[in-house]
């Protein structure tokens, strides 16, 4: 049995592998190294999900790193502080899906507050908004429309099918139950695990979301008259 | 399951359905996964199986589950396999910088 670093779990747990004993500095190392390991083994999938959650206009992709980072670094401090020990048999299925869920909380947990945290800075008035003066810019009916910026134009263009489309236009955390149970294939019951949340409310909110895709679809056939 | 599907095809995700009867509506994740238990699975399935409309919705909505269910399994086009060599460098300083501060908490 290996020696720990003062008895801490995430040590221990990480560190099940090392038959050599090592110092405090070399522990913490390996540590990080064997949780680097483990981003690693889920990065695709991180990424895959932050891209769906974030969309990919506006520096979507970005934002979509931007999240991955965050949600590893934060995972890591969670490690470190004992809030998860991973499986002592990394590599079975069931240990690759309790590292997915927890990574996944954290990434989702992430994005949710950020989104929250971004519609309340869009609610009030921004820096873009004040001219030099002081005085309030003009009114958005009063500037230019999509049509007459092209940057904008652009990237309406390159935005995804209608469904994507419509996946961006659901609340946050219909579009997580959705993007988690629909399109990643986790079960109800690991999706409640991962958003903290009972199987019910996870069955509730895709009700709701299906709806609300269903509605979103047909509109969109309508404003592009494909009905 | 709502085994309505009629000549129902995966363009018609996009059709004019009407929409599932409201009192239906809080039900439809029971609807499609087929969990038809109890009092309520009987009531949810005596309804669809007498509602035109809720069927037709119900079928448009399996449709378009199975299109969420490709996306999973085509990414999208521009999605970044990896975060790539220099977002790893950065988040491993920022992996070192926690334990760091980590370590000076402890002491």
């Amino acid at each position: 049995m290996m020696k720990s670093a003062k008895g801490a779990p995430w040590v221990r747990s990480f560190l099940s592998w090392r038959r050599k004993p090592c110092n405090e500095a070399q522990e913490v190392a390996l540590c990080r190294k064997a949780f680097a390991e483990m981003v690693r083994r889920h990065e695709v999938e991180l990424l895959r999900v932050a891209q769906r959650l974030c969309g990919r206009a506006h520096g979507g992709e970005d934002h979509a790193r931007d999240l991955v980072q965050d949600a590893v670094v934060a995972a890591y401090e969670a490690v470190l502080e004992g809030k998860f020990v991973a499986p002592q048999e990394s590599g079975t299925p069931e240990a690759h899906r309790r590292e997915r869920a927890y990574l996944l909380r954290i990434l989702t947990n992430r994005f949710i507050n950020g989104y929250r945290r971004q519609k309340k800075w869009d609610a009030g008035v921004t820096i873009e908004d004040v001219t030099i003066g002081g005085e309030i810019a003009p009114l958005p009916s009063l500037q230019a429309n999509a049509v007459d910026k092209p940057d904008e134009n652009l990237l309406s263009q390159t935005l995804e099918e209608p469904l994507e489309r419509a996946l961006l236009s659901l609340s946050e955390g219909l579009r997580v139950c959705v993007i988690l149970v629909e399109i990643e294939g986790l079960e109800y019951a690991e999706a409640a695990a991962v958003l903290n949340i009972p199987v019910g409310t996870v069955r509730s909110r895709l009700s709701r979301a299906r709806v609300q895709l269903q509605e979103l679809l047909q509109d969109y056939a309508r404003q592009h008259r494909l009905l | 399951m709502c085994d309505y599907k009629g000549s129902l095809n995966s363009a018609t995700a996009l059709e004019d359905a009407p929409p599932v009867c409201w009192h239906i509506r809080p039900f439809v994740s029971y609807c499609l996964a087929g969990a038809f238990r109890g009092f309520l699975g009987w009531f949810l399935q005596e309804h669809i199986s007498r509602c035109r409309n809720c069927q037709k919705a119900l079928a448009q909505l399996q449709i378009i589950g199975e299109q969420l269910r490709n996306l999973g399994k085509t990414p999208p086009e521009r999605t970044p396999e990896t975060l790539g060599q220099e977002r790893w460098d950065t988040l491993e300083s920022a992996l070192a910088e926690a334990d760091s501060r980590h370590q000076r908490r402890r002491k």
